[in-house]
């Protein structure tokens, strides 16, 4: 509590546009919630909200956070809506924060680290330990690669088939499938493999198995063809991999989140990825336009860094 | 063709190269954003969920020694 106060006293004020509280004020706290051991649906709350960064104004982050850990809590943790950063300030606000900060403090302690999606970390996601670190993983490797999965799915469906139209509900089955399969089996090396390898291979093999449960004999080919079908796969279509190549991308924001502060990352995302005027984010943020130049330009110099690993580079190339 | 995104760090980006950049990285973080909207998300979520579960319910509690 001390160190909000402190923070909204030194740093934190309102904005004179929105009266919103500004980023300063939040900064500490999610480093506070970070650096706090905290109970498991809390220590997600606490990391999920920062890679949400969506603003929807009028909605407290604090004023929603104890009745969407409450939530999390009686569901089963999968009350994970997209939400808010900024809070309205004031006593209420001040009062439900410290409540929220009081609980994570008297928390058991967890050993484990904050869940983190990236390219390198999403073999480590299966595994987090407890089950609302694995919803959470799951959900968010569903979010990021839904669409090349269905791509994927849909195209060796139609290889196997020799050009078969698939059924909606049996291509979702199959990324379901792949989806659990990926979290449970402990295959998955990115320094074995590629991902989107990996993906294929998985999806191919509940596709087969599908085919052959579902009508045997109208799938003569496969059932003939005994595991070689397993072990062919179609080329990949344009679409899949423009598909992946984005979700790629997507994953690549992911990790620069994770890698640098979230202010900076604030300014990136307002500008580069919403596409809101230099000048305009300055004024909404209180600062000159100098330092969200200058923010941008250490950000895309991070980006690049991270993009210039070989697990990327590999996998972005087909 | 290269992403300039994949470049060497060393090199300078050109304005058009980090144009496209920008343009790509924001084209993924929209998709991103409403990849829960997509046709299939939320069935295919659910049925996620639901083998989850019947795998857990599967496994038998651990026995309090």
């Amino acid at each position: 509590m001390d160190l909000i106060r402190t923070s909204v006293a030194s740093g934190g004020k309102y904005s004179p546009a929105s009266r919103l509280c500004q980023y300063r004020v939040l900064s500490p706290v999610f480093s506070a919630m970070r650096s706090c051991v905290i109970p498991a649906p809390t220590r997600i709350a606490a990391t999920f909200f920062p890679k949400r960064a969506r603003m929807a104004q009028g909605e407290g982050f604090f004023d929603g956070m104890p009745g969407i850990v409450a939530k999390m809590k009686s569901s089963q943790h999968e009350a994970l809506p997209r939400h808010v950063f900024r809070c309205r300030w004031n006593q209420e606000t001040e009062n439900k924060c410290g409540d929220f900060l009081n609980e994570t403090k008297h928390a058991a302690p967890l050993s484990m680290p904050l869940p983190i999606t990236s390219l390198s970390l999403l073999s480590r996601l299966r595994d987090e330990g407890d089950d609302a670190g694995w919803q959470v993983s799951w959900k968010r490797f569903l979010e990021l690669y839904h669409s090349p999965l269905m791509a994927m799915a849909t195209g060796i469906y139609r290889y196997q088939t020799g050009n078969a139209e698939p059924p909606e509900e049996a291509i979702e089955d199959v990324v379901a499938s792949v989806v659990v399969d990926f979290f449970k089996r402990d295959r998955f090396d990115p320094e074995r493999g590629r991902l989107r390898t990996y993906l294929r291979v998985l999806t191919n093999a509940r596709i087969v198995d599908m085919l052959r449960k579902e009508k045997p004999l109208d799938h003569e080919s496969i059932t003939a063809g005994g595991d070689a079908l397993t072990d062919t796969l179609p080329a990949e279509s344009p679409e899949e991999g423009r598909s992946f190549q984005q979700a790629l991308l997507a994953t690549l924001i992911e990790d620069l989140r994770e890698h640098i502060p979230l202010r900076q990352f604030e300014i990136f995302e307002m500008v580069k990825l919403v596409g809101m005027p230099p000048d305009l984010v300055a004024a909404e943020l209180g600062v000159q336009r100098g330092v969200i130049d200058n923010t941008i330009y250490k950000v895309m110099n991070r980006l690049r860094e991270i993009a210039a690993s070989p697990e990327y580079q590999e996998e972005y190339y087909s | 063709m290269k992403n300039p995104l994949f470049k060497k760090t060393e090199e300078q980006l050109t304005p058009r190269e980090e144009a496209e950049i920008t343009q790509e990285l924001a084209e993924a973080y929209r998709q991103n954003e409403i990849s829960e909207k997509q046709p299939g998300f939320q069935r295919i979520a659910e049925k996620v969920k639901l083998t989850i579960s019947i795998n857990t319910e599967a496994i038998p509690p651990p026995k309090n020694t």
